[in-house]
């Protein structure tokens, strides 16, 4: 089955068709969305700053130290958690009111491949605000600058654990009896730049946490501040090269070591499987991979030319249908494909919105939840279970019924798929018994939960 | 997907199953989930996998190796605050729900085993090898539990059944897997039965989930709140092996201590206790014919870290628990932990491999003979004499 470019550039690209929305008709169209994305200012899809959010934090450890009542103190957690429940509902509005599908798309990717985790409560008041401030703005340049942003980002540097990490021999390791961890270290070879089969070995690990030492945040603005007391002192020799050690220790080693690492060829193929993978198939194409990497070793990590090389390649192309969205993407392109009124992702005065987050929750991918560092599994099989299909069936009809009144079926499959849906949905839904089961097989037909 | 494709929505099974093996270790979507095999054995056995690295050097203090304070002076707990086991090693106090079962030769440590996996260090990978059973250099692709259940004379294959999202891959493979969670019900029309059949039929990854989930409609779904929790997985694998099932494996999270540890480790060692205590509970009669052992990807460094936690290590502690052991309290040769008996100079060194208990097991519990464990379940390992794990 050929699909037009629209078809596929919505579909495959982006977070779906949306009736209203002009599909972008050409590459440089899908490209010109990355780049609006990347434009979008943190202050409109973030949120409250980074000050305000260490403020609550800082606002409940001043009352537990004061010792104040259990009222008080569950008010300001419940604050915290009400921040949070705001950004879940902020994230899935703006992605599917959002025209720019691909740029969200590929933030998302990012947003992912970084993963941060909303594990306690210091990590629910910041997590919102992460990848704003942090992956959206850079997404469109050099990934040495993207994963310097993230890298140094509250967020990661306290669900990594790096925020307490000192050198055994710093100032302030020695005074305070504070030494090493690998975590962020490791993480950062394995998931985030070379990969598992990068090539380091144990001591480059090592010698990297201890390079990493001195990234620290600064408590009470919520910022990244880099404290050279912690710094362990002398040079570290990470992947075959040399960092620091001459001077006062610096952040421009350790940033120098993050643009190093973001050329090298092993982070070219790591990266470029992984985005392969994302947009195309958990079985990607060797040629596409390849065009991938061998763009990035060209540009030296250039995203938005990397981006390009996936969008233009034929292979990419060729293999639509292969992928299955995931729960995030399925509903969001699920309220897309229905038209949703705002109520239907807007945040409820009591517990989440039942169009989106909460069945976003029952279906195993709630916002800001990442089981791990590695993030969200976007294969097909760990999602297409049993129960997760029975959940996606459940929430077909949900929609169906509340979202959906007096839509033509055949009118909504048509909105929704276009010339993606097969002819035995079509006719599928030309039969159905009432409206409502129409737009529910739309939606729960292995073409729509495909791209 | 290459252009061999005829529709873009056919995906093979067998593409499927290879996109599926060697994934679920990293990220499992959903609840946690459990697998089940029948056997026609009167046994036992529960696998739990402690993801994420447990501290053996916690869970089973040395506090008799004097050496120990000085490489963790924060995190040593000391033998008074420990459950003694043999006047060397103690139970951590958050184990104190198990602690008497030590006494009647219900509970024993194998200490500083490892699987063959070596030096990278990675959760991801770690936990690959310790589901597949793999040796150094092995490719393995399916489960250990899996091809051990495929060439258990009688065994039903079809029977296997995962609770939650994605099956864990020590009983993932050729046999058919069939998932069921607490919270998933379908309930359909005839009608809508007939058209989302056909909705289906096209797409081998979409009609399998979907048949699945007709089929284990008729499930009852577990009550409560503690449903998707370590108590409701542990109180339904214990049902389960209650009724037919004679195998289950499921999986407690939470070991990755990197800060804190004094503190973090008492949640998922809590757990720990609760599945067991739990097991035992729903099992009644049938413990004395049990036989769970709970195994992790990796050890922790012997060193505490700089921020009260400690780092990927090698050796590490496995736990056997029911009532087939020998009593004997803690099993295995103690490396010592001098700066030059560590690994690398610093992880617990692995003295056994941890494959040759859960070898054994199948071997006495099962059947299995030793040719076929060390050719087809564990490629690479040595089974050498029982060691002393059980009566």
């Amino acid at each position: 089955m050929d699909v037009a470019f629209k078809t596929r550039a919505a579909i495959r690209f982006g977070f779906g068709l949306r009736p209203g929305e002009a599909a972008a008709s050409d590459g440089d169209a899908v490209l010109a969305q990355l780049g609006r994305a990347g434009e979008t200012p943190p202050s409109s899809v973030g949120g409250p700053d980074m000050g305000e959010r260490a403020r609550l934090i800082s606002d409940l450890r001043d009352l537990r130290k004061s010792g104040a009542s259990p009222d008080k103190l569950r008010a300001a957690r419940y604050k915290i958690r009400d921040l949070l429940r705001d950004d879940i509902h902020r994230l899935i509005k703006h992605t599917v009111e959002s025209p720019n599908g691909f740029g969200e798309r590929w933030m998302m990717f990012w947003a992912n491949h970084f993963s941060v985790s909303a594990r306690n409560l210091a990590l629910r008041a910041v997590v919102g605000r992460y990848a704003p401030d942090a992956i959206r703005p850079y997404m469109a340049y050099r990934f040495g600058l993207l994963l310097t942003a993230a890298a140094t980002h509250p967020a990661m540097l306290l669900y990594l654990d790096q925020a307490q990490s000192m050198g055994p021999n710093s100032r302030a390791g020695v005074r305070r009896g504070r030494g090493l961890n690998e975590n962020f270290a490791r993480e950062l070879l394995e998931l985030h730049t070379v990969g598992a089969k990068g090539g380091y070995t144990q001591k480059d690990v090592r010698q990297l946490a201890e390079l990493l030492t001195g990234l620290g945040i600064d408590r009470r603005r919520g910022t990244f501040r880099f404290f050279p007391n912690r710094a362990e002192p002398g040079a570290e020799r990470v992947l075959g090269a040399e960092y620091g050690g001459e001077w006062r220790a610096s952040f421009a080693d350790i940033a120098a070591f993050f643009e190093d690492v973001a050329v090298r060829p092993e982070t070219a193929s790591h990266l470029a499987g992984k985005i392969t993978a994302h947009f195309t198939s958990d079985q990607p194409d060797a040629k596409l991979v390849e065009h991938l990497a061998s763009r990035w070793r060209a540009t030296r990590g250039d995203l938005r030319a990397v981006a390009a090389a996936l969008i233009e390649h034929p292979a990419a192309h060729a293999s639509f249908g292969a992928k299955a969205k995931t729960p995030f993407d399925f509903i969001v392109s699920t309220l897309r494909a229905a038209d949703a009124p705002p109520a239907a992702t807007e945040t409820p005065a009591k517990g989440m919105n039942r169009f989106s987050a909460r069945p976003l929750r029952a279906l195993g991918q709630s916002p800001y939840r990442a089981p791990s560092p590695a993030g969200w599994s976007e294969k097909a099989g760990d999602w297409i279970t049993p129960p997760g299909l029975a959940g996606r069936l459940r929430y077909a009809s949900l929609v169906a019924r509340k979202l959906t009144k007096n839509v033509d079926p055949r009118r909504f499959l048509q909105g929704a798929l276009a010339d993606a849906a097969r002819p035995k949905t079509k006719f599928l839904v030309t039969g159905a018994a009432e409206r409502w089961e129409g737009v529910a097989l739309t939606l729960a037909s292995p073409e729509f939960n495909r791209r | 997907m290459s252009s061999e494709q005829v529709s873009p929505f056919a995906i093979s099974r067998r593409q499927m199953l290879a996109g599926l093996a060697g994934c679920s270790a990293a990220a499992s979507p959903l609840l946690t989930p459990a697998s089940f095999a029948r056997t026609p054995s009167e046994h036992r056995l529960v696998v739990i996998l402690l993801r994420g690295a447990m501290d053996g050097l916690s869970a089973a203090e040395p506090y008799g190796d004097a050496e120990l304070a000085r490489l963790r002076p924060g995190l040593a707990l000391g033998g008074d605050a420990l459950m003694d086991l043999d006047g060397r090693f103690g139970l951590h106090p958050a184990l104190s729900p198990v602690s008497s079962w030590v006494g009647e030769g219900a509970l024993s440590i194998a200490h500083a085993v490892s699987t063959p996996y070596r030096d990278e260090r990675s959760h991801f990978d770690g936990q690959d090898v310790l589901e597949t059973g793999g040796g150094k250099g092995a490719s393995l692709r399916d489960g250990w539990l899996n091809r051990a259940v495929a060439r258990i004379p009688g065994a039903s294959l079809q029977t296997a059944v995962a609770v939650g999202g994605a099956p864990l891959l020590i009983l993932d493979g050729a046999a058919d897997v069939t998932e069921w969670s607490p919270r998933a019900r379908l309930k359909l029309r005839p009608d809508a039965r007939a058209m989302l059949d056909q909705l289906y039929a096209e797409d081998p990854l979409f009609d399998a989930a979907y048949k699945e989930a007709v089929a284990l409609g008729k499930i009852e779904p577990m009550r409560g709140k503690d449903a998707a929790g370590v108590r409701g997985l542990a109180g339904f694998a214990g049902k389960m092996l209650s009724a037919e099932a004679r195998i289950a494996a499921f999986s407690i999270g939470g070991w990755d201590t990197h800060r804190a540890q004094a503190a973090t480790i008492k949640r998922p060692l809590g757990q720990l206790a609760e599945a067991m205590t739990v097991l035992r509970e729903t099992l009644g009669a049938v413990w004395r014919k049990t036989l769970v052992i709970a195994v992790t990807e990796f050890g922790r460094t012997a060193r505490e870290n700089g921020v009260g936690g400690t780092d990927h290590g090698t050796a590490g502690a496995a736990f056997l628990a029911g009532g087939m052991l020998s009593g004997k309290r803690v099993l295995g040769r103690w490396p010592g932990l001098k700066d030059g008996d560590l690994y690398q100079n610093r992880d617990l060194a692995p003295t056994e491999d941890v494959r040759r208990y859960t070898g054994h097991a199948l071997r006495a519990l099962f059947g299995l003979s030793t040719a076929e464990i060390e050719r087809d379940i564990f490629p690479g390992v040595t089974l050498g004499a029982e060691p002393g794990m059980l009566a």
